[in-house]
């Protein structure tokens, strides 16, 4: 066996720079069975872990002065190297308001899911698609790239995602069937019209609003938190898929301005993701409610709901440091959200 | 209309400075052609007449989208969709369809010109010019677009079209007939009459009967109705009846013709008599004695030539041999470097072959990648084995076309006249039979035929018999091997295997009658059973109300054709089953088989929802850059590294890579015929999904699987 997450659970929160941009992650970890004598465990697990040791290298990793005083001198130490600092109360402003918060004098970062109640600057149901990506995506078409690979660039949006699915719907082109993968949407289009719908998508996409960047970072986190888990709850590849798009799309709602439900009507999706999606029943909605209360760093509630789901502590750890990775580099290879 | 065209000038312009050589001449050919036209369209009055038109022309407008918001009257008239009927729809529905000539311009501003071609309801696919713009907001958020189309003019007015096709129709060296919705012939030309003998007075009025054999099924008549009502152009072969009651060949096309509602008014069919070139076909095939890639002998020839040696030989007491050479793996090369290759290297085969051979000796090329040496005298059969060993020879060396270093090997299987046999088919067939022996021991070898190999082959046939009785007869069953989590150790999955039940022999193993099978072209009839049985038990338990996981079937090569997605969809419907309840298990070597011939089909099936495994994976020679082409989510390691691990090093590095080459494409990873503790171990640490084997559970019958997953049974996970 590799090197072991902890088994105290963590959490990482987001933090946007003045910029509205993601630029740091706050570190916070839970009391263990024993209470916080299993903080300093935990902490050494951590620093020597590669998949964390890579995250803190790529964004600074901010953990409050008295997680540093639970580790060990030489588990600070590796922690620092790691990419870790200790911050200041002050220096992080936290807000929950429906407003685009503006940093004051001293404070570096904004907490608080701010991002989450602003509503688009552009209250619509079709909001346009991130012009970088389709960009990418006209490209990659262009050069007859394989399946596969368009795939992998249309999971990084979940608008264009939404749209993709949206025109193999109306277009009857399903023959009303459901929808269960990116690829089979993509095969379904067929290359000419995938080209074609790309071109009108790129006609109509712009730069994101103020909270695009951090919205897209969550997404982008969620989708890939929910595909590790099911992996990691012994789920078969097919309902991994699954998880990646309930992840994806149970943020549809706030991307969008609209009611979740009003916005997935125009989607044939299966009764599983659908169930998980609006109500968090079933096998994958006892996932999402475990990756939303990690997101809410719940961590009372939080190992009921993993333990129901059957994914052991360190494997949720491992899943959500390996979803911000992989949201860094999705994030990083497309320029942002321009 | 000469706004657009200007702009659309503009942008061809552009678009040469850009580009070069041949793309560069070709933008220019189409600046040149649309210029002419703006020439000749150049009349003022005409002009305002278009500017005024484009006034109220069609519009239409979307959201950002592309879904449709707004549909003008102008829209209505040019498209033939009412407004309720167009608006909500996404706007693709208007294009036509398999034309990627016409290039969509792009320009990074408000507005874009485009040259498209578009759909009507009546499927009239028509050339538009369409202006899109893009409408924003204060912030320049776009929040609609709209589109003003134009027909583009074809060149022709409609009334020339009209004298045109009618002149077209009648001068045709083929016969057209068409018909009106009810099928009664309303129209027929000169040639239909010189065919047929039929003359218009005899023929309008009737039904295309009129012209039946009566040597076709009704199958096969209500296809071709099928295609008068619609449901898309078809094109055959079919035997027709002159009025004179000769039968005759047709080679027909046949479709049908919708009004600007959609609603079919006529069906066409145009023909041609094909009796003389059927006669020719014929008469070439019995001429023709050479193998066209080659020039060599071709299988008739060589059995003349057999036939006049075997008579010399009785006479005068001779011995010769026949030397079968099996090429393996000829087709790999024909699918991955192409025909003109793979027929290029054909014939550098045989030039090492006839340079190893003597004068009299004959090569002949027997069929796709068999050859046969005659030696009409020798005097030792060790003479024989030297000659084999010399063809093998000339293959150790890699052929050298173009850019490709080609290298392939072959089996050798020889019979001996007269000792085997007397007879030019029968000797050959001795030679094959030894042949594959010869490819079974392994490859360049050869192989003497003997009876024994006969007794085997006559096995063979006795088993294939008793194996299309056990088919009709529901000897046949299939057994359920589940696939457990490596994660959780639950029950993810089965695959289905196939189990013969013989009265009196019990149960045959599958490596005894597969192979039988596969050879003898059974196995389409036996893989469409499988599939046929997995989903009729799928839907069993559906409606005993039970949540099983999905089954995966295996495919044979043979099996997989382009025409596989649809049977499988008519399974699937027949039993009222989702796809996601079934997943194919495909070899290796199929994918091998080549990207081009394979993908597409493997495309419609996921296209259909369908979830691909491949199995045995390792045996075969692909690399998982070859493999990221193909739309599979499931990699199966094959069972011969399982059975290594932990132990011999060389297998567990092979299933580390595996495992870890194959989590960078998000495949799933299932290990096949784990047995034991430790290699369960291994194979979790290296991250393997999953398991199938003997160390959870053997295959067993549907009621065992159900009882299984019905109790939750597990696997018990190492902590």
């Amino acid at each position: 066996m590799g090197p072991q997450m902890p088994a105290s659970l963590i959490s990482l929160e987001l933090l946007a720079d003045k910029a509205w941009q993601p630029s740091a992650l706050l570190l916070g970890i839970a009391p263990g069975a024993s209470g916080n004598a299993d903080a300093p465990d935990a902490l050494a697990a951590l620093a020597a872990h590669p998949e964390f040791q890579l995250l803190a290298g790529r964004l600074p990793c901010l953990a409050s002065a008295a997680v540093f005083a639970q580790a060990d001198p030489a588990v600070a130490e590796a922690l620092r190297s790691a990419g870790c600092q200790s911050v200041a109360p002050e220096k992080i402003l936290r807000s929950d308001r429906p407003q685009i918060p503006q940093l004051p004098l001293g404070s570096d970062w904004t907490a608080g899911l701010w991002y989450l109640s602003v509503p688009p600057a552009q209250a619509s149901g079709s909001q346009a698609a991130s012009r970088a990506l389709a960009l990418q995506l006209v490209e990659l078409v262009a050069q007859d790239a394989d399946t596969r690979d368009i795939e992998e660039l249309l999971r990084r949006d979940a608008t264009l995602s939404y749209h993709l699915l949206r025109v193999v719907n109306s277009l009857a082109m399903g023959g009303n069937r459901e929808i269960t993968s990116f690829a089979q949407a993509i095969l379904i289009l067929g290359r000419q019209q995938l080209r074609r719908w790309l071109n009108l998508m790129l006609f109509s996409a712009r730069a994101g609003d103020q909270r695009s960047a951090m919205l897209a970072a969550r997404v982008a986190v969620r989708a890939r938190s929910m595909e590790l888990l099911a992996q990691a709850a012994g789920l078969d590849r097919a309902d991994q898929e699954q998880a990646f798009m309930a992840g994806m799309f149970s943020l549809l709602g706030v991307l969008f301005g609209m009611p979740l439900m009003q916005v997935l009507q125009s989607l044939q999706l299966s009764r599983a993701l659908r169930d998980a999606v609006l109500g968090q029943t079933g096998p994958l909605g006892l996932l999402l409610e475990a990756v939303v209360l990690g997101e809410r760093a719940d961590h009372a509630v939080l190992p009921r709901a993993l333990a129901e789901a059957q994914v052991p502590v360190p494997e949720y750890n491992l899943a959500i440091v390996q979803a911000h990775n992989w949201m860094l580099t999705i994030t990083r290879e497309s320029g942002g959200n321009g | 209309m000469a706004e657009l065209d200007l702009a659309l000038c503009l942008t061809l312009c552009r678009q040469a400075q850009r580009l070069e050589g041949n793309a560069q001449a070709e933008t220019l050919t189409r600046l040149e052609a649309l210029l002419e036209r703006i020439h000749d369209a150049a009349q003022p009055l005409a002009q305002d007449a278009t500017e005024a038109a484009l006034a109220q022309g069609p519009l239409i407008t979307m959201d950002p989208a592309g879904y449709i918001t707004g549909w003008n009257e102008s829209a209505a008239e040019l498209f033939g969709y009412e407004e309720a009927e167009a608006l909500g729809q996404h706007v693709l529905f208007l294009y036509a369809e398999g034309d990627d000539d016409v290039q969509e311009l792009f320009l990074e501003r408000d507005t874009t010109l485009i040259e498209v071609r578009r759909r009507k309801k009546s499927g009239e696919v028509f050339r538009a010019g369409l202006a899109l713009a893009a409408q924003t907001d204060a912030q320049g958020h776009p929040v609609a677009l709209t589109a003003r189309l134009t027909a583009l003019s074809e060149g022709l007015s409609a009334q020339d079209k009209l004298r045109l096709h009618a002149r077209i129709i009648e001068d045709s060296d083929q016969g057209i007939l068409i018909t009106d919705s009810a099928e009664r012939i309303v129209s027929i030309n000169a040639a239909f009459t010189r065919i047929t003998g039929y003359s218009a007075a005899e023929a309008i009025g009737k039904t295309p009967d009129l012209l039946r054999s009566g040597k076709h099924d009704a199958d096969f008549r209500a296809q071709v109705r099928a295609a008068m009502h619609g449901s898309g152009p078809w094109l055959g072969e079919i035997l027709g009846r002159r009025k004179n009651g000769a039968v005759f060949p047709q080679s027909v096309a046949i479709s049908a013709v919708r009004n600007e509602a959609g609603r079919i008014t006529h069906a066409f069919s145009i023909f041609s008599d094909i009796s003389a070139y059927k006669e020719t076909e014929a008469r070439l095939q019995r001429l023709a004695n050479f193998d066209s890639v080659t020039g060599l002998p071709n299988r008739s020839l060589l059995i003349q030539l057999l036939g006049q040696a075997l008579v010399v030989a009785q006479r005068t007491n001779a011995h010769g041999t026949l030397l079968v050479i099996g090429l393996h793996r000829l087709t790999a090369i024909y699918d991955t470097l192409g025909h003109d290759v793979g027929d290029e290297f054909l014939v550098a085969v045989s030039r090492g072959f006839r340079e190893v051979l003597r004068d009299e000796d004959v090569l002949a090329r027997i069929s796709n990648e068999r050859f046969v040496a005659a030696l009409f005298n020798i005097s030792k059969r060790e003479h024989a084995a030297l000659v084999a060993q010399k063809l093998l020879g000339t293959l150790e060396q890699a052929i050298v076309i173009g850019e490709n270093e080609i290298k392939l090997t072959a089996s050798i299987g020889i019979s001996v006249y007269p000792d085997d046999s007397s007879e030019p088919g029968t000797l050959i067939r001795y030679a094959d039979v030894a042949m594959t022996r010869a490819l079974e021991q392994g490859e360049a070898s050869h192989l003497f035929y003997s009876a024994q190999m006969n007794q085997r082959a006559s096995e063979h046939f006795r088993l294939e018999a008793e194996l299309r009785r056990a088919l009709a007869q529901g000897e046949l069953m299939l057994h359920y091997q589940p696939k457990v989590s490596l994660r959780s150790g639950r029950i993810v999955g089965a695959e289905a295997l196939l189990r013969w039940l013989h009265p009196d022999l019990g149960m045959v193993p599958p490596a005894r009658f597969i192979p039988v099978a596969e050879e003898t072209g059974l196995i389409l009839d036996v893989g469409a059973w499988v599939l046929d049985e997995a989903c009729r038990q799928i839907k069993q338990w559906q409606d005993d109300k039970l949540d099983m996981p999905p089954i995966a079937v295996n495919c044979s090569a043979r099996q997989f054709d382009r025409h596989l997605p649809h049977r499988l969809k008519m399974v699937l419907d027949r039993h009222g089953i989702g796809a996601q309840h079934l997943k194919l298990e495909i070899t290796e070597s199929l994918v091998m088989r080549g990207a081009d011939s394979v993908i597409p089909i493997m495309n419609d099936l996921v296209a259909m929802g369908l979830a691909m495994a491949l199995d045995d994976f390792g045996t075969g020679y692909s690399s998982l850059a070859y493999l990221k082409k193909f739309p599979i989510t499931t990699l199966k390691i094959d069972r011969s590294f399982v059975e290594g691990i932990p132990g011999a090093e060389n297998d567990c590095a092979i299933a580390q890579a595996i495992v870890t080459m194959g989590k960078q494409l998000r495949q799933e990873i299932v290990a096949e015929g784990v047995e034991t503790e430790e290699q369960m171990r291994f194979l979790r640490d290296l991250g393997c999904d999953q398991l199938q084997g003997f160390l959870f559970s053997p295959p067993v019958t549907p009621q065992a699987f159900v009882a299984m997953v019905g109790e939750g049974r597990r696997l018990a996970l190492p902590h």
